[in-house]
């Protein structure tokens, strides 16, 4: 249902821009000859037909607007109205209006484009001119009729090129091959020691990794999308479910990834089914507890360091952390020794976790808590969650600016290099000869104090490989816990486009892509937290 | 199973009238963007029930709607449009219109009319 939506949204775009042209054609036809025929039926059959859709879209303010401009184009066809050449300029302003109300709404600017009661109130009051004279005249501005001011129009709608998203990626991914093309040509033509071929082909490669930087751009799509699909999904849930609740959203225009966007869509239903089904009490126990009847969920975006970060927060009841503790018993996830260390909140995104006593019909779809997590991870992202009982839940999303390019820390182990994603690591260090014994019989280091976890990636990787004298270790955090992995080598900060790998690695699970380094270096891209989840403990 | 005819000339209309049929049933759909085309498409495909919208260009609902019910005068049209006004629901009932929708359509209301149509013998 959530996609048709989605479609239905899209042909509403496609839509409107056509039949915008539509009136506007109908509108100049009308200028020179204007009869009640068929440029008319033209005219009206338009503003019908976006007044329909917009009402099947949600699109309100355009649905209100084009149905009093219909209203009065009515009185027209009815031969109440004279079709006058006010009305045709009005009609045209109208046309403009109709034009920034759909973009407003596209863009989820809640904000109505300037003129909007004026208008309306010029066409509820609209008068033949006649009696106009006698009556105050409505204010009302002159059409740009002047060619410079149309020109600058047109040219403001020249600004935007409406294309397939499908071809665009299909741009993209080529563009993702050239890059790696063309450093491995770059690679290649310098091995063959000619000065200036490997001149020509090192410009090459700056230009197109320009053009990449360009391209990715492309993808990205303000997050106000997404979040106007939650608000249908709220309106129904809460209805279904007896409870009062309201979304709102902020940071509607926070861009990110295109692709990112669809695949955070499923998680963030289930967030807000969650925070519906579990969070937010029925409005007499809120009452009982002082709280406004309506129950409130929040969805904001914003950029932080590098990161899109995205957070959906209720006021409802919190999580009863010792129903948690509780819940993990039964369900064998910990054993009674371990209940005072370990974290309530982070059990819940334990696989088979559910502390709802009776599946409704809202949540219990098979989709857990750690399926969202895993989805986030998917997209080298992070998931946090805080929850005051009584007060509310909130879980934050932190996720990359890019799914293409990853911000990395490369290291090598042996002969091979990989890649960690930067905004885990927090720290490296010398690894001296004594502790690596240290490190291999205990698993743990000693680091100024702290006992690290640790794990040795020469180990893990690459079996084979004798282990050189002087080794590092890279401090990353995960879930809050710092790790220790040992490697062989510091290379440094790298930014890398990240390649899916293909079929054969599927089975790889601790690699989740690829990248090419600009001297044909292959690079393998480590999935810390699937890493750690094997070999973590 | 049943055959299903759509005309609407807006694509959103139509896309949002398709939501509203359920999948699992099996029908067949046939869209079509205008009355001239309903009134081709009926005796090939002979659709049990057809949706129609009224406001469209060429041949308007009306018009579709009075055609097909001469070729068949048994033929179900419900027609959906976005104003009812007392006069068009006069118009398009003399006229032999199965049902009257409101437009946006609402699943319930459409599955509502698409059942009766589909229980009703053709008389």
């Amino acid at each position: 249902m959530m996609d048709e939506f989605a479609e239905i949204r899209e042909a509403f775009a496609l839509e409107s821009v056509e039949m915008l042209a539509e009136m506007e054609s109908a509108l100049l036809a009308l200028e020179s000859t204007p009869t009640v025929g068929d440029d008319f039926n033209r005219l009206f059959r338009a503003v019908h037909t976006v007044k329909g859709s917009a009402s099947i879209v949600s699109a309100d303010q355009v649905e209100t607007f084009c149905h009093a401009l219909e209203h009065l184009l009515a009185k027209v066809r009815e031969s109440e109205l004279p079709l006058t050449k006010e009305l045709l300029t009005l009609s045209l302003q109208c046309h403009d209006h109709i034009k920034a109300l759909i973009a407003a709404f596209e863009a989820s600017d809640s904000q109505l484009p300037p003129r909007h009661e004026q208008l309306l109130a010029l066409i509820a009051q609209w008068q033949p001119p006649a009696i106009i004279e006698t009556t105050a005249p409505p204010e009302l501005e002159p059409l740009p009729q002047s060619d410079e001011a149309s020109t600058e129009e047109s040219a403001a709608a020249q600004k935007v090129v409406r294309v397939d998203a499908q071809k665009l990626d299909q741009l993209i991914n080529l563009v993702v091959e050239l890059v790696t093309a063309s450093s491995e040509l770059e690679s290649h033509v310098k091995r063959l020691g000619d000065s200036a071929s490997f001149e020509s082909a090192s410009s090459v490669s700056l230009l197109v990794k320009k053009i990449q930087e360009r391209a990715m751009v492309f993808r990205m799509v303000p997050v106000g999308d997404l979040f106007r699909r939650f608000q249908r999904l709220v309106h129904d849930l809460s209805t279904s479910s007896g409870k009062k609740i309201q979304l709102l959203t902020a940071g509607a225009e926070t861009e990110l990834d295109k692709v990112m966007a669809e695949r955070l869509r499923e998680p963030l239903v289930h967030l807000i089914r969650n925070a519906i089904d579990h969070g937010i009490e029925p409005p007499a126990e809120r009452l009982a507890f002082g709280k406004p009847a309506i129950g409130t969920i929040r969805m904001n975006a914003f950029q932080e360091a590098g990161s899109i970060v995205i957070e959906v927060r209720d006021d409802g009841r919190g999580i009863n952390r010792d129903r948690v503790l509780q819940r993990a018993l039964e369900r064998g996830l910990i054993r009674p020794a371990e209940v005072a260390d370990r974290d309530p909140l982070a059990l819940i995104f334990e696989p088979g976790f559910s502390t709802m006593e009776e599946a409704t019909l809202l949540s219990g779809r098979g989709v857990g808590m750690d399926v969202v997590k895993r989805t986030i991870e998917e997209l080298r992202g992070k998931i946090d969650l805080t929850s005051i009982e009584g007060q509310g839940t909130c879980f934050q999303l932190r996720l990359p600016l890019s799914l293409a390019l990853i911000d990395g820390f490369m290291i090598m182990v042996g002969s091979d290099h990989f890649i960690l994603p930067m905004e885990q690591v927090d720290e490296t260090i010398d690894l001296p000869l004594e502790a690596a014994t240290e490190l291999q019989k205990r698993g743990y280091l000693n680091i100024r104090g702290e006992a690290l976890p640790c794990l040795d990636l020469n180990g893990i990787l690459q079996p084979d490989s004798t282990t050189p004298d002087s080794r590092f270790v890279v401090v990353v955090r995960q879930d809050g816990r710092r790790i220790g992995l040992a490697v062989d080598r510091l290379i440094g900060e790298v930014k890398a486009v990240i390649k899916p790998l293909g079929r054969i690695y599927r089975d790889a699970r601790i690699i989740s892509g690829a990248t090419i380094l600009g001297d044909g270096t292959i690079a393998l891209i480590l999935d810390l937290p699937e890493l750690l989840r094997i070999h973590g403990s | 199973m049943a055959k299903i005819m759509i005309i609407d000339d807006s694509l959103v209309a139509r896309m949002s009238l398709k939501a509203c049929i359920p999948k699992d049933a099996g029908h067949e759909i046939k869209e079509g963007n205008d009355g001239s085309v309903a009134i081709e498409l009926y005796p090939t495909f002979n659709p049990d029930v057809t949706f129609m919208d009224l406001t469209m260009p060429g041949v308007d609902g009306m018009a579709a709607l009075a055609e097909i019910r001469r070729i068949d005068p048994a033929a179900k049209v419900i027609i959906l449009t976005a104003d009812i006004q007392t006069r068009t629901i006069e118009r398009v009932m003399e006229l032999g219109a199965f049902g009257l929708l409101k437009k946006p359509p609402v699943k319930e209301a459409v599955q509502a009319e698409l059942n009766k149509a589909l229980t009703t013998e053709k008389q």
